[in-house]
């Protein structure tokens, strides 16, 4: 189990990044982390030709967090993400969300960019950030350009990348500062990508109502979904159990759900109303005991 | 193709060594079969059993799920490079102690595991052992020993004057 040979390419800074893109396109690939491709190479599922290797690309290994923004540069490894101290306090999701990627090894070499540009579909990185409703921003030789999620998540391990880009950063527009976040998944084993996964950030305002409220579902989706349909339900409700479940219930039903040989369709519909119910649960009550302290 | 052999130079246990090899090579092939590291033990070869973890920059990692070349630019330990000439760290005392290990395949990547978890979070219980360690796999032990053994060594680090 040894990958094919390869030509690699180090590059040391983003301009001879870019130009080394441009210059192999296709037959290259980026390595990152390696946490995914690596083993790819090693059951030889992809065979590129060249291997492009940013880790010394300092410049895109940082987590920047502003007054209302937070930008991840796409280098950022999960542990990095896993061990801020302004991540758990400003965008808790992120932080609870990483908490479930694999395990510290994996996390200490694992990076933003490498999870969004495979955008497995159980993945969490990128359901937190579909959640959010984060932007991508993308850099090749002929532009950079900006794509928020929806746009650069496509469906299961298809992105709008081109041949020639790379990620640059993601840049997320912070939750209110009383926010609560909560992250729910089911997994085969501990550390595993999830069955099903349910991501939700709520935050009540003075008078004590839930005034924002995030929620995004991941796992059989193709790409992670944002439900933003369930959001307007629970926003104008009482928060009784009942409008919950029944809103859960309706919403889950009205989404693309794959099955497979292993996790049916209706399985996989009834562990997402699960994880969701859980999430939303701790998010919305929790949120009104944030308020209340 | 490219299957140039190419000169890797590792910092290895403070040592600095050198091999030829393709850039292809993985850094766990490359310790134990070039450098002759053979305390890092290659089990699945896709980052799933944690056997061949390696602190890099005393850091965790899967060498398997590493190039050889990558690892130039850090600082690498093996479980060879643990003890203090022969005094074994608290980690590897508290392996033999508690019956961490039978067979022996999967204790270099659980105690470089635990050394790793047990510096980033001095206070341990069983629930945060069997999570921390929860990356590595063993098949004969049934992780009771290893358990006792981790939270053991975190007692006797904490009380150890650093």
């Amino acid at each position: 189990m040894k990958p094919a040979s390869f030509k690699y390419v180090e590059v040391a800074d983003e301009d001879a990044l870019a130009a080394a893109l441009a210059n192999y396109g296709d037959e290259a690939s980026l390595l990152a982390g390696g946490q995914s491709l690596v083993p790819m190479m090693n059951f030889r599922v992809v065979s590129p030709e060249a291997i492009i290797d940013l880790n010394r690309v300092d410049t895109l290994s940082y987590i920047d967090c502003g007054e209302d923004t937070l930008r991840i540069g796409a280098l950022a490894r999960h542990a990095m993400l896993e061990d801020s101290d302004v991540l758990s306090r400003r965008c808790p999701l992120l932080s609870r969300a990483v908490g479930n990627v694999a395990h510290r090894a994996v996390r200490n070499r694992g990076t933003t960019g490498g999870t969004l540009a495979l955008a497995y579909p159980g993945a969490e990185i990128p359901l937190a950030l579909m959640t959010l409703d984060a932007d991508v921003v993308l850099r090749s030789q002929r532009e950079e350009r900006k794509l928020g999620i929806r746009d650069f998540i496509l469906g299961s391990l298809d992105t709008a990348l081109d041949a020639d880009e790379y990620i640059r950063h993601v840049e997320i527009k912070l939750p209110p500062a009383k926010s609560i976040a909560s992250f729910v998944e089911t997994s085969r084993r501990h550390g595993d990508f999830a069955i099903a996964a349910a991501a939700v950030v709520a935050a009540r305002n003075d008078d004590g109502q839930l005034a924002y409220l995030r929620i995004g579902v991941s796992g059989g989706t193709g790409a992670p979904v944002r439900m933003a349909a369930l959001e307007e339900i629970i926003i104008g409700s009482d928060l009784a159990d009942r409008v919950i479940a029944d809103g859960v219930h309706e919403t889950i039903d009205g989404i693309e759900v794959f099955g497979d040989h292993h996790y049916p369709e209706d399985f996989r519909r009834h562990v997402l109303q699960g994880v969701l119910r859980r999430a939303l649960n701790e998010a919305i009550f929790g949120s009104e005991h944030r308020h209340v302290q | 193709m490219s299957s140039e052999r190419i000169v890797i130079e590792l910092k290895v246990n403070g040592r600095t060594l050198s091999e030829f090899a393709e850039p292809r090579m993985l850094l766990s092939d490359f310790l134990r079969h070039n450098l002759g590291f053979t305390g890092v033990h290659v089990g699945c070869e896709h980052g799933v059993c944690g056997a061949c973890t390696v602190l890099l920059d005393d850091q965790p990692v899967r060498s398997c799920l590493m190039f050889a070349v990558q690892a130039r630019h850090h600082e690498i330990t093996t479980i060879e490079g643990l003890a203090t000439g022969n005094e074994m760290h608290a980690v590897q005392d508290a392996f033999r102690k508690h019956h961490g290990l039978q067979c022996g395949f999967c204790t270099p990547g659980m105690v470089l595991t635990a050394v790793d978890l047990i510096r980033r979070m001095p206070d341990q219980d069983e629930c945060s052992v069997r999570e921390g360690m929860s990356g590595n796999l063993c098949r004969c032990t049934g992780y009771e020993g290893i358990v006792r053994a981790v939270l053991d060594a975190a007692n006797n680090l904490k009380s150890q004057p650093q």
